[in-house]
């Protein structure tokens, strides 16, 4: 089985396309929630229930030929920090890091797919892929949940579909979503307008790391609120219209602040790439922030279009578990801010080296 | 869930409305049998059972009988629900049918699904389907004492039956 630094030595195979169609959709999620039709679900279920559900499901889980030689661990083998990991590459939920006994997280070697064991269902399938590829990744979860209805019997109501520990994901279980980068709506001021056009459209808008948390880095996560009464294929329909809606507007906002505001434009990459390149000591608030605004420079060309892959790589990597992971030991705030500031600085360094080096040591 | 006098998987649940007041018990067969439920008087040994010497170390939970509408497979409450906006267990969903029904429409577009159904599931599900509109019209044939029809749809339901047999 593989193990947790064995799962980390390797970026998610979602997260190193550096091509340009991932320049505002940076990745599609799809999670199906599926439940046994004899068992309570994991926030009722005593603990020998629990693990009762767990068994039965790993078992199946670990035998399904993409899970080959992947990573299932229960979350009780894991520390705080792995699980905090996990939870930065979305590939377990915040609520499911709250778990411990009786809940597992089976992921495969590329990170595409990761199945949640009693999270707030029995079971959540998540199939992960880069750029805006929804449907594709509903294909990679609909090809895991028909393996197992073979083997184990789900929670299927003929009126209600799917039944669900919470009502909100009752019918298709499926929750579509894609991470966007929109900086050109944020800096022309039109991103209130269209953040409620979605809300409007029945989707829901949330920041980085799902519900309740704040946009930062300018990137949001758009999916569908409703479950129940429309087929996957009209839910991933409506939603993969939307979301290439607002990469256009995205898009074409850019190329307006280009034309209309090329110097404030040009003001803001300039200072961010200052930052990145000579700061020593960066939150990382401020680091997703300046990250942002380096990707834009890369995607209007003002700066080297490789920068795209990287920044795409730190806005996971300078996360407070990935430094810590990265460097072997827990770190206080003040500390991680410092290895912040050094990882971006080497990571930079290929593709915009600074002009002196500060830190005065080969003088 | 758990046999309420010892540790072996409850199969027999037993109501009992007294004074007002609700009285569960949840327990094993060989313990059900013990105490009189599951043989043909068992009703008539219901004081007997509710009598505290004879259930000892049951322990029943009391409440208000308006207040309590709990799920039979999981000891899940209406309250818990309305607390927590999650439910207990699958059955939950036919337990609190209407409770469920009243929130969907803010949930969610519709109020069926319309998507992918398990394979095998979908040929249940329209076979129950068929089989519950023949016996809809079976029934409205001998309501209207119209026994040709009603003879017909027999048939069509001894058809039906034998498919699903094949299958």
């Amino acid at each position: 089985m593989m193990r947790f630094t064995t799962l980390l030595k390797h970026p998610a195979d979602w997260m190193t396309g550096d091509d340009g169609g991932a320049s505002v959709v940076l990745t599609s999620r799809v999670r199906l929630a599926r439940n046994l039709a004899n068992a309570p679900f994991p926030g009722w279920a005593r603990k020998a229930q629990r693990r009762e559900v767990m068994q039965e499901l790993r078992d199946h889980l670990n035998e399904l030929p993409p899970m080959k030689d992947g990573f299932s661990h229960e979350l009780s083998d894991l520390t705080s920090l792995q699980k905090q990991v996990l939870v930065e590459r979305h590939l377990i939920s915040r609520e499911q890091a709250a778990r411990n006994e009786g809940s597992a997280s089976v992921v495969n070697r590329k990170q595409s797919l990761s199945l949640m064991v009693n999270e707030e269902d029995h079971l959540r399938i998540q199939a992960i892929r880069p750029s805006l590829q929804l449907k594709e990744a509903y294909e990679l979860a609909q090809k895991v949940d028909q393996t197992l209805e073979d083997k184990v019997t789900y929670a299927f109501h003929g009126k209600w579909g799917y039944l669900t520990a919470c009502p909100t994901n009752l019918g298709t279980g499926m929750r579509a979503s894609s991470m966007l980068h929109l900086p050109g709506l944020v800096l022309s001021d039109q991103i209130g307008q269209v953040l409620k056009g979605i809300g409007k459209m029945g989707l829901a808008v949330r920041g980085l790391y799902g519900e309740g948390t704040e946009s930062l880095g300018n990137l949001y996560q758009i999916s569908n609120q409703s479950t129940l009464g429309e087929s996957e294929e009209a839910i991933l329909e409506r939603l993969t219209k939307v979301i290439g809606d607002v990469a256009r507007y995205e898009t074409q906002a850019r190329a307006k602040l280009l034309k209309e505001d090329e110097v404030m434009v040009q003001d803001r990459i300039g200072r961010a790439a200052g930052t990145l390149t000579y700061a020593r000591i960066i939150s990382s608030k401020e680091a997703l922030n300046h990250l942002s605004m380096l990707r834009l420079g890369a995607d209007l060309g003002i700066m080297p279009g490789s920068l795209i892959g990287i920044c795409d790589r730190l806005f996971m990597e300078t996360q407070p578990a990935h430094l810590q992971w990265d460097a072997g030991k827990k770190l206080s705030p003040d500390t991680r801010d410092i290895m912040r500031a050094e990882m971006i600085r080497d990571q930079l360094h290929s593709a915009l080296p600074p002009a002196i080096d500060i830190s005065g040591k080969e003088n | 869930m758990k046999c309420d006098s010892c540790d072996e998987k409850a199969t027999v649940f037993y109501t009992q409305i007294a004074d007002g007041k609700l009285k569960k018990f949840v327990l094993c067969e060989s313990c059900a049998n013990e105490k009189g439920i599951t043989s043909p008087d068992g009703l008539l040994m219901a004081e007997e059972i509710l009598n505290p010497s004879v259930t000892a170390g049951v322990e029943a939970e009391i409440f208000p009988v308006d207040s309590a509408s709990e799920c039979a497979s999981c000891g899940f409450t209406l309250n818990d629900y309305q607390k927590v906006g999650r439910l207990g267990c699958p059955d939950c969903y036919s337990t609190f049918t209407r409770e469920i029904e009243q929130r969907l429409p803010s949930l969610h577009k519709g109020a069926e699904h319309t998507g992918y159904v398990p394979e095998g599931l979908a040929e249940r599900l329209a076979f129950s389907d068929e089989m519950s509109a023949l016996q809809e019209r079976l029934q409205a044939a001998v309501d209207e004492e119209n026994y040709e029809e009603a003879a017909k749809v027999r048939d069509e339901i001894d058809q039906l039956k034998s498919q699903e047999i094949e299958a």
